[in-house]
């Protein structure tokens, strides 16, 4: 079954068949669907086999397990979050979605990369969101219950059989400006005042303001190698604040991205390296706004385009892929 | 690549990957990210060096086969793997046998001189051994000490960021609390007579009018609660 946007009435269909799916689409064609094996979030900005695109109508499908595979479906919430791969698979994957701008956000983001089983397995997932012109909620949802959350999380545990094994990728188009200072946090946040800013403390907001610096750039840390985003979301120069779409942790040091000058051929640079074809993937909404990629196709990319992607920990403007492959 | 290609937990660059001494920049995903987390919980005093490594070493077993793992393998350990160094802690060397048979005196000395090279080489290997063990127990320590002390002066400034972000809030509350708009004073003008307009005059005004209201139909809608939060 390929991954792309399918009518409702297809996607009803496919649900009947058993498989377990994950769904993205806008809560008004989501909430129509029936009972099954299946968990969605909203969204309504997708990469599709064409081009990326807004649409109200259409659901897009991931298939995550044929019907006569093992998984498992939970939900949770920011008391429970650690957790939450305690049920997971010896082999397998873990699946998850959360709705944006919720306490259980924050918590996952925040909690989760200190979580000791973390790494046992691949855990992928995205943040749902909503049209930004709307006042829609971001919402998720458990089709075998029929619940609908707006400030609880869903979670899929699939189980792979022994010669397959999961694995996760990412590829971000953002690297570390080496005339950057070092930043350095006090304390993991999604909100800075001061901070050290070559070993200086200094105000964040005063800094971004004098220096003219573009917000649309992420600060990147080095995680052993690789580059883990976070974006900014508002300097508030006024009171000093600055705030993140990601926390920004205190053990890390970051610097700020350097210019990107074609996010499309950018990410078609960087996606070489990722293999033909994956069971799922996701973009982030920064991305897409911020790189005016709506109509536009990257290579055999496709996917929900999200207020934040799961490659373990949040992640921010960065396209994460989930393969599976025989050992 | 196989299991028998990670080198065994006693291996010290296991100590050093978690330690941050060996920084090799990595290329698999999942190691990159279990790395950086052993390292955070080390540093913070909330795994132990030998949990650390076991788990690295456990995972990296798991996932052996996956891409670029035997690239990242091979980047901390070298190309040529080293196997299992067992420590030998016990002073007691086994003494070479010296064949009885030899009855010459000469046989003998010369049998006795490679009885001492050897013993002292042996010796001279524990020794070495003992001292490496010493050192890497004392680096230990040390860093261990250095953690805690950078625990500390961490925890006292991640205190004063909270405190601040606080008082920022605070601020910003008493501010909303307090705003009063300012009290307008109209100070009365001499007021201009009208000039009286011809009909041009007045024509083009009303010309001004009207495309000033057929601006203000054209004007966007106001932004949404996210598209304010997104800054678009």
């Amino acid at each position: 079954m390929e991954s792309k946007l399918y009518p409702i009435d297809e996607v009803k269909s496919l649900i009947s068949q058993g498989h377990l799916l994950a769904l993205a689409g806008d809560e008004r064609v989501i909430s129509k669907l029936p009972k099954g094996n299946w968990i969605a979030g909203t969204i309504p900005y997708f990469m599709d086999v064409d081009k990326a695109l807004f649409t109200q109508e259409q659901v897009y499908v991931n298939k995550l397990a044929d019907a006569s595979e093992n998984f498992k479906i939970k939900s949770f919430n920011e008391d429970n979050i650690e957790n939450i791969l305690d049920d997971a698979f010896y082999n397998g994957f873990s699946f998850v979605i959360i709705p944006a701008f919720q306490e259980v956000h924050s918590a996952y983001s925040l909690k989760m990369p200190n979580v000791k089983n973390l790494y046992d397995n691949p855990v992928v997932g995205w943040i749902s969101g909503i049209e930004l012109n709307s006042n829609d909620i971001p919402k998720v949802y458990n089709g075998q219950t029929g619940e609908e959350f707006e400030d609880s999380a869903v979670i899929a545990h699939v189980e792979l059989p022994k010669n397959k094994m999961a694995q996760l990728d990412i590829v971000n188009i953002f690297s570390q400006d080496d005339k950057s200072p070092d930043i350095q946090f006090f304390i993991d946040s999604f909100e800075v005042v001061n901070c050290l800013i070559n070993g200086e403390e200094k105000n964040l907001a005063e800094y971004i303001t004098e220096n003219n610096l573009d917000t649309k750039l992420p600060l990147i840390a080095d995680y052993t190698g690789a580059s883990i985003n976070v974006s900014i979301k508002e300097v508030d120069a006024e009171n000093g604040i600055v705030s993140f779409f990601a926390p920004v942790f205190a053990n890390k040091i970051y610097k700020f991205a350097k210019p990107i000058n074609n996010y499309v051929s950018e990410f078609e640079i960087n996606v070489k390296q990722l293999e033909e074809k994956n069971e799922f993937s996701c973009n982030c909404v920064l991305n897409y706004f911020y790189g005016e990629l709506e109509g536009k196709k990257i290579n055999n990319v496709k996917g929900p385009i999200t207020f934040g992607e799961i490659a373990y920990q949040l992640l921010n403007q960065t396209l994460v892929t989930l393969n599976i492959y025989e050992k | 690549m196989s299991m028998k290609n990670i080198p065994d937990k006693s291996n010290e660059k296991w100590a050093d990957l978690i330690q941050g001494k060996l920084n090799v920049p990595l290329k698999n995903f999942f190691f990159q990210m279990k790395v950086t987390q052993l390292r955070t919980l080390f540093n913070e005093g909330k795994i132990s060096l030998d949990d650390a490594i076991d788990d690295a070493y456990n995972l990296c077993v798991k996932f052996s086969n996956a891409k670029n793992m035997s690239n990242d393998i091979e980047a901390i350990f070298g190309t040529t793997v080293n196997k299992t160094q067992t420590v030998v802690e016990n002073n007691d060397v086994e003494k070479p046998i010296i064949d009885k048979t030899v009855d010459k005196k000469s046989e003998i000395a010369d049998a006795k001189v490679v009885f001492d090279n050897e013993y002292e080489k042996r010796m001279a290997e524990i020794l070495r051994q003992k001292k490496e063990i010493e050192e890497r127990l004392n680096k230990q320590i040390k860093a261990r000490e250095e953690a805690e002390k950078r625990a500390k002066l961490e925890k006292k400034r991640r205190l004063m960021e909270m405190e601040r972000i606080n008082m920022k809030r605070e601020i910003n509350e008493v501010k909303k609390e307090t705003y009063q708009p300012k009290e307008i004073k109209f100070e009365k003008k001499e007021v201009k007579k009208p000039v009286s307009l011809n009909e041009d005059a007045k024509m083009k005004e009303i010309e001004r009018q009207k495309k000033a209201k057929y601006r203000k139909v054209k004007k966007k809608p106001t932004k949404g609660f996210f598209q304010r939060w997104f800054n678009l």
